[in-house]
Order: structure tokens, then sequence, then C-alpha cells
């Protein structure tokens, strides 16, 4: 069995197995506290759940998806429908996102941590138009300045691609309230375009 | 722009990174459940704390060291001092217990006979008087509970000189008895039959029972425990409480005159009130109408039975004599006085008194 052969540590040759196993069988042994279950699902995710905290908060990615797993562990009871782990997953990503910029920001008011910019040139890619490539990487070297809640909804919509609805089921917010974060963050965006374009 | 995927690539992780993560997660974990086990062992070690110092506190708590006693008198009145002030006094051939089940209540079981009780405010747990199936609450008051066994049954029964107390029978309230009033319960045989019963009460206790709304109160209450009122004999007497109520009503109006004569017409209906001949002394003496306050306060002193009213008397009486200069008289009170309360209320006052300076 899979799960059997996999052990404390990480084999990458038998992780490429595990695709071979349904996710919610997988997530059926974890919530009976299966670790090699966890495990499984840990390898089966992490990819996907490192690129969302990447784009969310470059310089704290890590840390954000051992917190996100940490906690997605310990409240997999939670979860009725094993089905549902991917979007489960993510919002859990999210929540740690929001927790770790909340964290950046105190320490930055306190003097602890001076927020860095993130030069993501190489890792727009080359599908993206060029207008939207600008927006972005506009964001991301004012991202520090964004309210959390404006943050979240615009790199889930300029980096992650998703539609308002889409923003709106993964943080659990009504569709106004992510149009009004959007509109917001446009505001924000205009102002530091007229501010670049002056200096 | 583009509704949908994803426009920015995130950097690959490799195995190294993977493991680490991986490590990571673990790693936190780890410290989640230390954290847990370590807020379970604080609670826990709270939980102990607080424990043990309730624990410590009911320890050291300072109890009475009648906890759990009996007290028969003979032939003498008993007076017990409890350390708040409180004071009790057994009249002859009475019995009273402590009761063992009351933890944080200071309460007495009147088991036979009469015990007068000087209840200093309270700021801790009640003070609790049983007599059979009747429980006395109060808070700060003087008051009586007898208990009385005669051949054709057993009268219980309360009085109250000042203050207020709760009376509740059989663990149901019945009603507040406030200052000059009495309550009594006569059980014949193994029946409740129960009622008022000033006119069979020889005490000195002042007043009947209650007025009339009180009355009303106490027999609908007695229905509900099943006590029937006791049958009285016809009394074409007015009632003594309307009595007393024109006599505090004068008093409160500083109308002295009035005051003495209701207290007189209470003493021609009534003439075993020692309340009355008490009080009608004193308002003699406090009106400088003293031509019989002697003799008033004399009997009032000899006849009472409420050892407050007795103390009062004759601490009144030195006053007196020593107002009008008769110190052979004063110095005879005072000697008495002393004699019969060396701790009472009034031994600074009567001590100070004889010496011939005030007339």
């Amino acid at each position: 069995m899979v799960t059997e052969a996999l052990g404390p540590t990480i084999d990458p040759g038998k992780v490429r197995s595990l695709p071979e196993r349904s996710v919610s069988s997988l997530v059926i042994e974890a919530k009976g506290g299966s670790a090699s279950a966890q495990q499984a699902l840990f390898r089966r995710f992490v990819g996907m759940t490192h690129a969302l905290a990447w784009r969310l908060v470059p310089h704290e990615a890590e840390d954000i998806v051992q917190d996100a797993f940490a906690a997605a562990f310990e409240k997999l009871g939670d979860l009725s429908d094993p089905e549902a782990f991917p979007g489960w997953m993510r919002a859990v990503v999210l929540q740690a996102a929001r927790r770790t910029i909340r964290r950046q920001r105190l320490l930055g008011l306190l003097g602890f941590r001076s927020p860095r910019p993130v030069d993501v040139q190489d890792l727009i890619g080359r599908s993206v138009p060029a207008d939207d490539a600008t927006e972005i990487r506009l964001v991301y070297s004012r991202l520090a300045r964004f309210p959390v809640e404006v943050r979240l909804v615009l790199i889930l919509k300029l980096a992650e691609g998703m539609t308002v609805t889409e923003i709106a089921q993964e943080l659990h917010l009504s569709e106004p309230t992510v149009k009004r974060r959007l509109r917001r963050g446009e505001e924000l965006l205009d102002r530091y375009r007229k501010g670049g374009s002056r200096s | 722009m583009t509704e949908s995927g994803q426009k920015l690539r995130s950097p690959e992780l490799d195995a190294g990174a993977v493991e680490r993560l991986w490590s990571g997660v673990e790693a936190r974990r780890r410290s989640k459940m230390v954290r847990r086990v370590r807020i379970s062992y604080a609670v826990a070690a709270a939980a102990c704390l607080v424990l043990g110092l309730w624990g410590t506190r009911q320890l050291l708590k300072p109890r009475s060291g009648l906890s759990g006693a009996s007290l028969v008198t003979g032939a003498s009145v008993q007076r017990i001092d409890l350390a708040d002030g409180t004071t009790v006094e057994l009249a002859p051939l009475s019995k009273l217990d402590v009761c063992p089940d009351t933890p944080g209540d200071t309460c007495f079981r009147v088991s036979h006979g009469k015990a007068s009780f000087t209840v200093t405010p309270r700021k801790s747990g009640p003070f609790v008087v049983r007599v059979d199936d009747i429980e006395v609450r109060v808070v700060g008051t003087a008051f009586d509970v007898e208990r009385v066994a005669t051949a054709t049954g057993t009268t219980s029964s309360v009085t109250v000189y000042h203050g207020a107390v709760d009376v509740s029978l059989q663990g149901r309230w019945l009603r507040r008895l406030g200052a000059s009033e009495h309550w009594s319960q006569v059980l014949e045989g193994s029946s409740t039959d129960g009622g008022t019963s000033p006119a069979a009460e020889p005490s000195s206790a002042p007043p009947e029972p209650a007025s009339h709304e009180p009355r009303a109160h106490q027999e609908s209450a007695d229905e509900a425990t099943g006590v029937r009122p006791a049958a009285s004999p016809p009394d074409t007497r007015p009632s003594r409480v309307a009595l007393w109520d024109k006599a505090r009503a004068a008093k409160r109006l500083g109308d002295t005159e009035a005051e003495r004569s209701a207290y007189r017409t209470i003493l021609r209906y009534y003439p075993e009130d020692s309340l009355a001949t008490f009080e009608l002394g004193r308002a003699g003496m406090d009106s400088r109408a003293t031509d019989n306050a002697a003799s008033l306060l004399e009997r009032a002193a000899a006849s009472s039975e409420n050892p407050l009213i007795r103390e009062s008397a004759q601490a009144r009486l030195v006053e007196l004599h020593d107002q009008r200069g008769n110190l052979a008289a004063c110095r005879a009170s005072q000697a008495r006085y002393l004699a019969s309360y060396p701790q009472g209320s009034y031994r600074r006052i009567v001590e100070a008194a004889c010496s011939g300076r005030s007339h």
C-alpha cells in the first residue's frame, strides 16, 4: 500500500505514485488520524498551496504553507465533504495569508520589519497582455501598502485570474463586497500610477 | 485583461523544498500540541490553585465552638455571646441545639423552651433559628423563639422586638414579621393545627400578630401549607396592633401626651403588656412627668420576660433616680443593674450616673 510505503520521510519516487489514490479516500484516512494519508495529501497539494501563498505574500510563502497545512490537519474533522478538500484547502491558505499579512503589518508598524519590494518580472507568463503585466508589477511593487482585504482580492483577480464570483466564493464574501474592494484597489492603483508619473 | 487563468507563475518547488516544508508542518503541529498540553497544565494548575486557596480558606475559616453542640438550661437563664456580638439568652428549662448541617450559616434549633436572640447586623451568611418545622431567617434584629409542649400539643412562637425576620414553615416562606409582631403555631398531637394565639401568649411580647393585611396573607399562606388557624375565644378588646400603631404615630410626631395616652389605653386593655408599661415610664421621664415613672419602670423590670425590656427598664430607673437627685435609690438601682448586666449595653451610662452632679 502506498501510504504504508511512504514512511516518515519523503521518498519522491513513492510520492509520484500518490495520484493513483483519490483525494476523498486520502481525506477520509487523514481525518481518521493516518499520518501517511496526511503526508500524501500534503504532497498532492503542496504545489498548489505554495503557488497561491507565494502570489499572496511572496516573502512568507513557506510560512503560510506550513501554517495552512498544520491548521488544515487540525480541523480536518470539520470538512464534511471530502471531495471539497481542494477548495477548502485554498480557503485555509487564504486565512493563513490574511493572518500573516496582518502580522507583517503590525511588525512593520512597530518597526521590526520593513516591507520588501517583490520583483515579479521573470514570473509573469508570456501570454499575459502587457497592460495586465504592468498592473501586476505595480501591485507587487506596492503590495505592502494595500489594505489586507483589498490586497487579497486584487491578487486573486490579477495574479490568479479569478472572476468576481470565484473570489466571492473563495473568500466567503458577497459579490458586491468583492466589487467594492476591487474598486478601492483600482483607486489605489490609480493613485500610485499618478504618483509614479509625477515622480 | 483575461478573466481566468493564472498570469503569474510561482517559483518551482524542488524535492528539498518540499521536504523542508513538510518538516515545518510537523514541527508546527508538534509545537501546537506542546502548547496545548502546556495550556492544559496551566489550566489544571490554576484550578488546583483556586481549589487549594478555597480549601485553605475553608479550613482557616473561624468556626463556632458550639458547632454540633446542645445547651440545656436548668433553673437559671444562660447567655451565649457569639463572636460577632450576637447574644442568645436561653430561658430556664430550655434546650438549644446548634444545627450541624448548615455550613456558612449560623443556625440554632430551639428544641424546648425559649431563646431570645439579639442579632448583630450581618454581612456574611444568614442567621437562622429553627423550631419544629418553622425557620426564622434574620439579618439584624432582636426576637424570641419559643417552643412550649403541653398535654394537648406544642406551641411554637416567634416574637420580634425590632428589625424583621422571615418565617418559613416546612421550607415554604410564610411571612415577614416586623418589629413588635408575633406569630405562633399550635400543633395538636400529630396534626398541624396552627395559627395566631396572641391571647394565649403570656409573654410580655408587645403586640398582637399582625395588622389585617398581614393576617390575611398569613391565613392564605396557612391554607397553602395546610395549617389552619387556631380557634380563638371571641375578643371584644380593640386590636393591640391598632393601639400600638396609634402610640407609634404619636411618638413619631413628638406628641408626648398622645403617646402616653395611647400607652395607657394599651395597658387598660392589655395590662400584661410590659413594653407598654416600660414605654409609658420612659415617655414620662422624657417629658419630665415622672410621677409614676419609677413604679412603671420597676414593674417593667420585674415583670417582663424580655431581657431587653428588663435591662432597659433597670437602666432607665438609674437615670430617673439620678435626675431626681435621689442618690440612695440611684445607687441601689445602679448596683442592681451592674450586678445583673455586668457587660450590659448601658453599663457606661449607668456607671457614670449617681455622682450627684445631675438632677
